[in-house]
C-alpha cells in the first residue's frame, strides 16, 4: 500500500500538510460557539448536580440501573432506552432534511471538542498565518515552549473530559476523592485514559478527517437531502467569473462577477474545501465561509450573501417549499414518537415484579394433606421513595397464598426477592394452571404491577 | 492564489482509509451490540458459572473486556468485508481481474 505522499515520519498527520482553519467573527460563529457552550456545559456540568441526596445523573453500571433525575430505569426498561435511539434516529434525519447538516456543523461532538482544541492551539500557536509560520520554522526554545504550552492546555483538558466521562457511570464525587487519593479503580483509570486519548486524537489530530473518512453519517445524509433543503452554496451567478480587482475600479464594465477571490472563504474551512466549486460530501456546514464572505462583502462594499443558507430550488429559482412531503412525514413521526415516549415514560408502573418458580422441585406434598409449589417473587421499586405494597393471588379457586409477610416494603431503586409459597389441598387439581401474582399499593389500593406464573399439581 | 489545491491535505492512502472506516464503524457496531447484549445479560451471571474465567472478577470488568471482545470481532468482520471488496476477484485465466 501506497503511503500518503509526502508524509513525513509514518506520523498520524504532515505538519505542512494540515489545514489550518482561520478565525472568522460573524453570527454563525456566534451561534456555533453558543451552542459550544451549551453541549459541552450540559457534558462538564450535569456529572456534578444533585437530586435527592444523589447523583442526579448517573448510569450506575456497576448496579445496572440508570438514574435520571427522579427516574430510575432498570434493565427492564431497555426498550425506552430503543425508544429514545429511535427519536434520535429520526431527529437527525429530520434536521437533516430540513436544514442539511446541522447537526455536523453545530452539535456533533467531533465538530464541538475540535472547535475547543482550535481554541487552544490559537491560544498557544497564535493566529493562522502565525501557525503556520511556526510549524515552518525550525525547533527553538519559542517553537518548544509554544508547543508545550499547547500540549500541557491539551492534555489537561483531554484527561478533564475523560474524567468527566466515567464521572456520568461512576459517582462523580467519590471519584474526585479517588483521584486525590490516587486510589481509582483499574477500569476506571483505564476508561478515563481511553476516553482521553480519544478526545485528544479526534480533536486534536484527525479532527476534520474523521468526518472525510471515518464517519458513516457524512456519506448517509446525501440521501435524506432533496432539493428544499438548506445547503450552504455560493451564488455562481453572482459571484463569476471571479477575479481580483482595484478598488475604484468597474468590475462589471471588466465583465467580473462579485467574488474577488480573495479565498477567505476557503482558509477559514475547517475541512479545508472551496465551497465556490459547489456543494461537497466534505462540508460539515458549519457556516464559516459565510461569516467570512459576508465580512469581505462589507468591506469592499458588496451587498453580503455571496455565500449563503439556500437551497438548490432557490438557487435554480424556484420557490422553497419548508413543507413538503419528506419533512411533514419525518416531523409528524417524530412528534408521534417523542409524545408516546413522554406518555409512556409518565404512565410507567413504579413497580416491576417477576415471579421465578422453585427449579429445584415441580411441588411438594407437605405430608398433612397440603401440596404447594415454592416461588420467588422479585420486586424492583423503581420510585425515588419507599412503596409499601400487599401481594395478592389471581387463580383458581381452591389456591390459597401463603408468604411469609404480605406486607412489603422496599425502599426507592430497591430490588429484593420475596419467598413465597402457594397451596392447596392434595387432589383439589391436577396437572398445570396458570396464576398470577398482583402487587397492589398499601397506601392508595391501586394495583401497580403483576406477573404469571403456573402452578403444578401432582 | 495561496489558497487553492496544492494547499489541501493529500487524500488519505486507501489501507489508511480502509483502516479509519473499520475502526470507526466497528466502534459504533461495538457499542450497540455491547448496550443490546448487557441490558439482556448480567456479567454476574457469567461469573456464577462454576469456572468463571479469572478475569471476570467484577460487573465493570464483564462490561469492559464484553465491550472490547464486539469491538475485536466486528473489525476483523469489517476487514475481511473490506479485503475481499478492495481485492477484485481472480478470473479464469488466472490473471488478475480489474
Amino acid at each position: 500500500m501506497n503511503a500518503p505522499s509526502g508524509e513525513l515520519g509514518g506520523g498520524l498527520y504532515a505538519a505542512q500538510q494540515k489545514v489550518y482553519p482561520r478565525e472568522v467573527k460573524g453570527r454563525f460563529r456566534t451561534l456555533r460557539t453558543a451552542a459550544l457552550f451549551v453541549l459541552l456545559g450540559l457534558f462538564y456540568v450535569v456529572p456534578w448536580l444533585q437530586w435527592s441526596g444523589r447523583q442526579a445523573v448517573l448510569f450506575d453500571l456497576p448496579a445496572r440501573r440508570f438514574y435520571i433525575f427522579g427516574l430510575t430505569f432498570f434493565p427492564q426498561d431497555f426498550f425506552f432506552l430503543t425508544w429514545l435511539l429511535i427519536i434520535a434516529a429520526l431527529s437527525l434525519f429530520f434536521f437533516t432534511a430540513v436544514a442539511g447538516r446541522l447537526w455536523c456543523g453545530f452539535a456533533c461532538p467531533q465538530t464541538v471538542w475540535t472547535e475547543v482544541f482550535v481554541w487552544m492551539e490559537r491560544l498557544t500557536e497564535g493566529n493562522r498565518s502565525q501557525r503556520m509560520k511556526l510549524d515552518k520554522a525550525p525547533w527553538s526554545l519559542h517553537k518548544l515552549g509554544r508547543k508545550s504550552a499547547k500540549q500541557v492546555l491539551w492534555v489537561s483538558f483531554a484527561m478533564f473530559t475523560g474524567f468527566t466521562f466515567v464521572g456520568f457511570f461512576s459517582p462523580v464525587r467519590e471519584l474526585v476523592s479517588s483521584v486525590l487519593a490516587l486510589s481509582l479503580g483499574s477500569w476506571e483509570s483505564f476508561w478515563i485514559l481511553f476516553y482521553g486519548f480519544a478526545t485528544y486524537g479526534n480533536a486534536g489530530y484527525l479532527r476534520e478527517q474523521v468526518c472525510k473518512y471515518m464517519c458513516p453519517y457524512a456519506r448517509f445524509q446525501s440521501a435524506m437531502f432533496d432539493k428544499q433543503t438548506l445547503i450552504i452554496s455560493y451564488d455562481t451567478a453572482r459571484g463569476e467569473p471571479r477575479g481580483a480587482r482595484g478598488r475604484d475600479t468597474d468590475y462589471k464594465a471588466k465583465g467580473l462577477g462579485d467574488c474577488i477571490d480573495c479565498t477567505v472563504c476557503v482558509q477559514v474551512c475547517p475541512t479545508g474545501i472551496d465551497i465556490r466549486k459547489g456543494l461537497q460530501y466534505e462540508c460539515i456546514a458549519c457556516a464559516a465561509c459565510i461569516d467570512a464572505c459576508d465580512d469581505v462583502m462589507a468591506k469592499v462594499n458588496y451587498p453580503k450573501g455571496l455565500i449563503r443558507y439556500s437551497t438548490q430550488a432557490a438557487l435554480e429559482g424556484t420557490p422553497t417549499r419548508i413543507l413538503r412531503p419528506r419533512s411533514v412525514i419525518y416531523g409528524l413521526l417524530l412528534l408521534g414518537l417523542t409524545v408516546g415516549f413522554v406518555v409512556a415514560v409518565a404512565a410507567r408502573s413504579p413497580i416491576g415484579i417477576e415471579v421465578l418458580r422453585d427449579r429445584n422441585a415441580l411441588y411438594r406434598d407437605t405430608g398433612d394433606g397440603w401440596v404447594e409449589n415454592v416461588y420467588t417473587v422479585r420486586i424492583v421499586n423503581k420510585d425515588a421513595g419507599p412503596q409499601r405494597l400487599v401481594l395478592t393471588l389471581e387463580g383458581p379457586e381452591a389456591l390459597a397464598l401463603e408468604a411469609e409477610t404480605t406486607d412489603l416494603q422496599l425502599q426507592g431503586g430497591e430490588v429484593r426477592g420475596f419467598p413465597v409459597r402457594i397451596r392447596m389441598r392434595a387432589g383439589a387439581l391436577r396437572g398445570g394452571h396458570e396464576i398470577e401474582l398482583e402487587a397492589t399499593s398499601r397506601e392508595t389500593g391501586k394495583k401497580l404491577a403483576s406477573g404469571e406464573s403456573r402452578f403444578i399439581a401432582p | 492564489m495561496s489558497a487553492s489545491d496544492e494547499d489541501r491535505p493529500p487524500a488519505w492512502s486507501r489501507l489508511r482509509q480502509d483502516v479509519g472506516a473499520v475502526v470507526w464503524s466497528s466502534f459504533l457496531a461495538a457499542c450497540l451490540a455491547t448496550m443490546l447484549f448487557f441490558a439482556a445479560f448480567d456479567p454476574l451471571l457469567l461469573a456464577s458459572d462454576d469456572a468463571p474465567p479469572w478475569w471476570l472478577e467484577s460487573r465493570m470488568t464483564g462490561y469492559s473486556v464484553g465491550f472490547f471482545f464486539f469491538w475485536f470481532v466486528c473489525a476483523v468482520a469489517g476487514f475481511l468485508t473490506s479485503a475481499l471488496l478492495r481485492s477484485s476477484a481472480t478470473s479464469g485465466t488466472g490473471r488478475q481481474g480489474d
